[in-house]
């Protein structure tokens, strides 16, 4: 009776192996997408990135529609970051004074998959490599394979139980992981109680709220035409930065999960234009002159990608 | 509250009442508000903002059809004038930043429509180009290291 079991289990087994396809694989990422948003949790997530480590205080609450989200960042400097829906406020410690910076519309960890996945189904394709076990929770692993040389690839560890996002991870064409971000500790949270969500303050520091930027959307007679396959305009907002007289135009486009920018100022007198390439970690920058323009282009994604977006734009007539 | 939440934001209210503040706020159920409240706030900030660059761009146009006697660069007086605000002074496009970019020579081609030589690379301690990959966590979605960005590229301010 007992090896009938056995044998039972493991035919189940296989079989939800092969019932693994790609259609359960994306109704496992939506899951995952949604868990991020959906659920009421708590914990320590470490990011990687090279030689720079930083652990993460996370907590986050969904009541009636709306996500609460508080991250206090434990390693170097100060910093707490709050977040309500798409809005996003950050209360930065700098030398003397605490900065408020504003943000909007980040897919911040563990929230990092969009809840549409249409632009990522066109670009990657999912495979399943397995179980594994991350912050003391059982996960599937499965891995992100972008469509061609334009994005990096992302592994995925997803709750086998709650769908909750429990590490990810970016690699690049050779396999060599680039960033990383993970929970060291989780646990979901039965209360709705928003006590926790409000800064530490540091009664011997002024606070000042950060006023550089204009959020507000923008469009000019910049285009883009040929976009590198699956990427797309999702935003573009005007920097003022002191120093300059005028603005900086920032583009920015993602194909879902990868975000690329483009920043757009006039070469002025005494500004050196500069032309060239770089790579910082999975960041890699583009920058070209034209019509009397700076471009800088700015992703994770791979050089050629950048490069790619650089060369394509040009300013209506 | 309200008040005491903006004067805070400005930078006016007696920082030993922050506590209390935000204390209020969690009492009262209020939360939500003080935040919405933030953005008020800031947007009416961002429009003051907007006037004063304003100014400060019509100054600095006016100075620059000025007549240079000495040999200080034209390009120099943006920066005393912007960094008479200290509001500005602290951040990632620093002042500092725009002046090292300014003595860098080497690959950069001055008012030229070029062809990009794909092999250039950009130096390492550009710090210039640092602050557009500042500006790129801090705006773009998806960033991770945005967690970082502060520590990473603004090590040295």
């Amino acid at each position: 009776m007992s090896l009938r079991f056995v044998i039972g289990t493991l035919v189940a087994l296989a079989a939800s192996q092969q019932v693994m396809a790609d259609e359960s694989l994306w109704d496992t990422m939506q899951k995952t997408a949604a868990a991020a948003r959906e659920l009421n949790y708590q914990g320590l997530f470490v990011y990687h990135n090279g030689a720079i480590i930083r652990s993460v205080q996370i907590t986050h609450i969904y009541e009636n529609g709306r996500e609460f989200t508080r991250n206090v960042v434990l390693d170097g400097r100060p910093r707490e970051v709050f977040s309500e829906g798409d809005d996003i406020v950050i209360f930065n410690a700098k030398n003397d004074k605490i900065v408020i910076e504003k943000r909007r519309g980040q897919n911040l960890f563990p929230a990092m998959l969009p809840t549409q996945l249409s632009s990522l189904k066109q670009n990657y394709t999912l495979k399943f490599v397995g179980q594994a076990r991350i912050a003391g929770r059982p996960a599937q692993v499965i891995d992100m394979i972008p469509n061609d040389n334009l994005r990096y690839q992302y592994r995925v560890w997803s709750d086998s139980e709650y769908g909750l996002l429990l590490k990810m991870s970016m690699m690049d064409m050779q396999g060599h992981t680039l960033e990383q971000i993970g929970f060291n500790q989780v646990s979901l949270l039965q209360t709705r109680n928003l006590d926790w969500f409000q800064p530490k303050i540091d009664a011997s520091k002024p606070y000042v709220m950060d006023d550089t930027t204009d959020l507000t959307h923008v469009d000019d007679n910049l285009i883009v035409p040929n976009l590198p396959a699956g990427y797309k305009k999702i935003d573009q907002i005007r920097l003022r930065v002191p120093g300059r007289t005028a603005p900086v135009e920032q583009v920015i486009f993602s194909d879902g999960l990868a975000s690329v920018s483009l920043f757009v100022e006039p070469v002025i007198k005494g500004m050196q234009p500069r032309v060239g390439k770089k790579t910082m970690g999975s960041t890699n920058v583009y920058a070209n002159v034209l019509n009397g323009y700076q471009l800088v282009v700015v992703g994770e994604v791979p050089a050629q990608t950048v490069e790619q977006i650089a060369q394509q734009v040009s300013f209506k007539k | 509250m309200k008040q005491q939440l903006s004067a805070l934001i400005d930078g006016e209210a007696d920082v030993e009442r922050c506590e209390h503040v935000f204390l209020a706020a969690k009492s009262t159920g209020e939360v939500a508000q003080a935040w919405r409240d933030y953005h008020v706030i800031r947007d009416v900030m961002r429009d003051e903002c907007w006037t004063q660059s304003d100014f400060t761009r019509r100054v600095m146009a006016r100075l620059e059809d000025e007549p240079v006697i000495f040999a200080p660069s034209v390009a120099s007086f943006p920066q005393k004038v912007v960094s008479s605000s200290p509001r500005f002074s602290k951040y990632t496009w620093s002042i500092a930043a725009s002046i090292a970019a300014a003595f860098f020579v080497g690959m950069f081609v001055l008012h030229q429509p070029v062809a990009v030589d794909t092999a250039a690379q950009i130096a390492d301690n550009d710090s210039e180009t640092d602050q557009y990959v500042v500006a790129h966590h801090n705006y773009a979605p998806n960033s991770a290291t945005y967690y970082i960005q502060d520590v990473a590229f603004n090590a040295g301010e």
